[in-house]
């Protein structure tokens, strides 16, 4: 497995495949975070189709190739946000998710959830948002980090035992 | 959401949030038509595009704050002459995780580097140079001069609050560490604070790095060194022998033409979708567009006769005549020194016109297209777009059926 630093050398060097990689390796992460701020699956796939092609054409000057994933989410941060000021008024998660995904019964518990997880550190945040939207397991998040799967591990373990802390504290 | 089961609700969280297919071959379609910046093109444009004068204002910024926290009984002529007395600056210039820009400021002469790409930029005229030292390319540009105030600058940073956080260590060297919180507009009507970390070497009282993040962008001055030795040669802006020239145009602001005003001159400006400009038509020849707008003040491929004067931009062929007609303000132009256009359509639209404005005047467009941060309206018969920027109408388009 290639680690994002080698699928963007890849992509650079005139790869198309290797960017293809990278954008399936992450947009789910980055759907929802764009759904966590616009609240419409469509327009947050419109913001997170923009942040890659964004991200594509500015991939050269992107000095730490191994921090490709939050580069490129905060670009879609941005969008998202352009996006929002637009005019688009804000729903709450239930409404927004019920109207997508109408078997779904969610609620305010995940506005507090998603809420919790968006207040990780971001190194913390990124890997939660990596083993549980993108559905990577820890030796293939580990490889596409560049990081050790020790490191990965507590990572996760420490991203989880603060959310369970803050959504206890939340209960009280 | 229970705290126990957290990482099956996180798994379902996913599956709420971002339902449905992949999108990677949505993406890869939209790439396969885009092309990949350079990474100098880009830094270059975020440079000079952007009004980025602030970066010496970043660096400015840092000596000024420490001037004002290490003295604070002096005056504001004192502090402003303080800034004035630094004669020259360097250093690099690190935007997020991009590759960093060295950069050298003397004499309000600036010199950036990146990857054998050379820009020699006078702020004050607008004249810039950039060099490719490997392809042997040399391009100038005029832009127009930057709005930037550094007085306001000055002024903001008198009301940061300043924090000593301790010493540390920066290349092998002691430093003293603060922060200083200031507001910072947002928006015209918006401050929100902004924070800014100093290393600061004692035995100088001078910044040697500053770091602040602004909207969300992590902008890192390092190697900071004030009035350094700089050869007079790095800001030379004569072409190298064997370079390719061209020469982009451009007007200094301060040579442009007065912006018409007068009712006939501005007749002559009416934009007439379908039709032409004025009395002139689409498909008008050369002589004719001449006679209508007056001398071009800038040509450009014996085409593209510019009139920045007049925030007009026409594209007249050898053959086929006058084709294309674009009114721009400034805000569109970025960095090219122009007026505002200062006519009307047919049918009353002027730059700064709303979106229903618009719609109102010429019905729903053909095809909306969101350009990031601008919006273009698109008709096909006749041939216009209007390009808005948070809902003002900064360009409009007309072509020839």
């Amino acid at each position: 497995v290639r680690t994002d630093a080698e699928l963007v050398t890849s992509t650079i060097a005139g790869d198309p495949l290797a960017f293809a990689e990278l954008v399936g390796r992450h947009e789910r992460s980055m759907r929802a975070t764009a759904f966590y701020i616009l609240r419409d699956h469509h327009t947050a796939e419109d913001a997170t189709q923009d942040a890659f092609v964004s991200a594509y054409k500015k991939l050269p000057v992107l000095r730490d190739r191994a921090s490709f994933a939050f580069w490129v989410m905060k670009i879609l941060r941005r969008r998202a946000v352009e996006l929002l000021k637009r005019g688009r008024k804000t729903v709450s998660l239930e409404c927004a998710t019920n109207v997508a995904a109408p078997g779904v019964r969610p609620g305010l518990d995940d506005e507090r959830l998603i809420a919790a997880l968006m207040r990780l550190p971001k190194r913390e945040r990124m890997v939660l948002m990596l083993r549980h939207f993108d559905g990577h397991e820890v030796r293939m998040i580990a490889a596409i980090t560049g990081e050790s799967v020790g490191t990965i591990t507590k990572r996760i373990s420490r991203g989880h035992a603060r959310l369970r802390d803050w959504l206890k504290e939340s209960f009280l | 959401v229970s705290s126990d089961d957290i990482e099956l609700d996180l798994d379902r969280l996913g599956q709420l949030l971002a339902p449905g297919p992949s999108i990677v071959s949505a993406v890869m379609v939209r790439v396969a038509d885009t092309r990949m910046q350079s990474s100098h093109q880009f830094l270059i444009r975020r440079w000079l595009m952007r009004g980025t004068i602030g970066l010496a204002a970043s660096a400015a910024v840092a000596f000024i704050i420490f001037t004002i926290l290490s003295r604070p009984a002096l005056s504001w002529g004192g502090v402003v002459n303080k800034v004035s007395a630094t004669r020259s600056l360097t250093l690099d210039l690190i935007v997020d995780s991009e590759e960093p820009l060295h950069i050298y400021i003397k004499g309000g002469l600036m010199r950036l580097e990146t990857y054998g790409r050379v820009t020699i930029w006078k702020p004050s005229n607008g004249k810039a140079l950039m060099l490719d030292l490997t392809g042997k390319r040399a391009t100038s540009i005029t832009f127009a001069s930057q709005s930037f105030d550094f007085y306001q600058w000055l002024k903001g940073l008198r009301n940061g609050h300043a924090k000593i956080l301790g010493r540390q260590h920066l290349d092998g060297q002691e430093v003293r560490l603060m922060k200083v919180t200031r507001p910072v507009a947002i928006a015209p009507d918006r401050t929100e604070p902004s924070a800014m970390t100093l290393w600061v070497d004692p035995s100088t009282q001078l910044p040697r790095q500053a770091e602040a993040e602004i909207n969300d962008t992590k902008v890192l001055l390092k190697n900071l060194r004030f009035d350094a030795e700089i050869n007079d040669k790095l800001f030379d802006t004569s072409v190298p022998a064997g370079f390719v020239t061209t020469d982009l145009g451009g007007v200094p602001t301060s040579q442009l033409q007065p912006r018409p005003a007068g009712q006939g001159e501005l007749d002559s400006l009416t934009l007439k979708p379908g039709v032409g400009i004025g009395q002139l038509k689409f498909g008008a020849q050369k002589e004719e567009v001449i006679r209508s707008l007056g001398e071009p003040e800038e040509v450009h491929q014996g085409i593209d006769f510019r009139y920045p004067s007049k925030g007009l931009f026409v594209l007249v062929h050898p053959k086929a005549g006058l084709l294309r007609i674009v009114a721009m303000s400034k805000k569109a132009a970025d960095a090219y020194s122009l007026n505002d256009f200062p006519g009307k359509t047919d049918r009353g639209i002027a730059l700064g016109d709303k979106r229903t404005q618009i719609e109102a005047a010429y019905g729903k467009p053909a095809t909306v297209r969101d350009r990031g941060n601008m919006v273009v309206l698109e008709y096909k018969n006749p041939d216009a777009s209007f390009m808005l920027s948070q809902d003002k109408l900064v360009e409009i388009v007309l072509g020839k059926q």
